[in-house]
């Protein structure tokens, strides 16, 4: 068989017909780095609003243990944004799809862990944070906070609900993230495994 | 400033390539329509950035293949040995009767840098064009080539 011919046949035949349905260009992308860009986006604009929430809550809640916490959560909100806000500049930046394939693999690759890697590690700081600031806040609508922390009871059901709650949403955000990701990461391990293995094999 | 007309007209006299990068990547028709759109998207967003230094055919197969293979696809349904049942393997007795449509099953039965690179080929493109496109070495290119014509045409003779 000649494979140039039948090629040609094939191209001719079945490869160049149209795709059913093209009509119109569509102004947004359905990419998942693009989704992920988006995500980031939309992360800054909750960090915002919560930072707001925090510096409201600073100015009208009177007890002193309260608003140290509050400030650590700003400080600390503070910090992820920034953090957030380099790592979707560094994404935006490189994500590029005219470069050749094994780059953009791995370019997308890499952007896409170290996107949910960022997300994981914040929300280990944050989960037990947040806890913390809301049980206080929570004590401190009914008697001072400051007091309560001193018996042994509070702290203990603190620490509990600490342990409870850090990693079960940790836990929970992970199979998101494997839901949402991981055969897509699957996918683009295994086409970056095809270059390494022809690498190896070329040795 | 990239032109749109330009682009358009560009993208016309190409658009047979994302057609073909979508009939051998995409696994299921209800994504064709996406891709095809997500193709035309990355291009224009690309466009500023293309400096001639490549055939526009060239480098709309690069952004093509890029996109499509970065894209979330949907898995394959049928299995490489359903989709084998299927394919007319020749025998001395029983030759061919659609020598491209087994061609088209045998390089969809590839994996996906090896579909790339021999479809590539196939279209006329030079080795250093293909090392270009996919980012191998051009001896790479070469060797591999060669081991993929051979395992084609056995494949299509029936060994």
């Amino acid at each position: 068989m000649d494979l140039k011919e039948a090629w040609k046949k094939l191209e001719q035949e079945k490869l160049n017909q149209p795709v059913a349905g093209t009509v119109e260009v569509r102004k947004n992308s359905k990419h998942p780095m693009q989704k992920l860009i988006q995500l980031s986006k939309i992360t800054l604009a909750f960090v915002i609003f919560f930072e707001l929430c925090f510096s409201f809550l600073l100015v009208i809640m009177v007890q002193p243990i309260v608003k140290v916490f509050l400030v650590i959560m700003i400080i600390v909100y503070l910090f992820f944004f920034f953090l957030n806000l380099k790592i979707l500049r560094n994404i935006q930046e490189s994500f590029r799809l005219d470069l050749n394939l094994k780059s953009t693999l791995k370019q997308v690759y890499d952007n896409t862990m170290s996107s949910l890697a960022f997300q994981r590690k914040a929300s280990i700081v944050i989960y037990p944070l947040a806890a913390t600031a809301g049980f206080l806040m929570g004590l401190s609508t009914e008697k001072d906070a400051a007091i309560m922390m001193q018996k042994w009871q509070v702290v203990v059901t603190l620490v509990i609900t600490v342990i409870i709650l850090t990693p079960s949403c940790y836990y929970l955000a992970r199979w998101m993230e494997r839901v949402s990701y991981g055969k897509y990461l699957n996918q683009l391990r295994e086409l970056i495994q095809q270059f390494e293995k022809d690498e190896v094999e070329s040795v | 400033m990239a032109s749109e007309r330009e682009f358009t007209e560009q993208i016309e006299q190409n658009r047979g390539i994302i057609f073909k990068v979508i009939r051998l990547y995409v696994n299921h028709e209800e994504d064709d329509q996406d891709l095809f759109q997500e193709i035309l998207f990355q291009a224009w967003k690309s466009y500023p950035r293309f400096d001639g230094r490549s055939k526009f055919s060239t480098w709309l197969y690069r952004v093509g293949l890029n996109t499509v293979l970065t894209f979330k696809r949907r898995p394959k349904m049928v299995t490489p040995h359903e989709d084998m049942a299927s394919l007319d393997v020749s025998t001395p007795e029983k030759p061919f009767k659609d020598e491209s449509e087994s061609l088209y099953l045998a390089i969809r039965e590839l994996n996906e840098l090896d579909r790339m690179i021999i479809t590539l080929h196939l279209d006329g493109y030079e080795n250093e064009e293909v090392a270009e496109i996919t980012g191998l070495t051009k001896n790479n290119v070469a060797v591999k080539l060669h081991r993929i014509k051979d395992s084609l045409i056995q494949k299509l003779k029936g060994e």
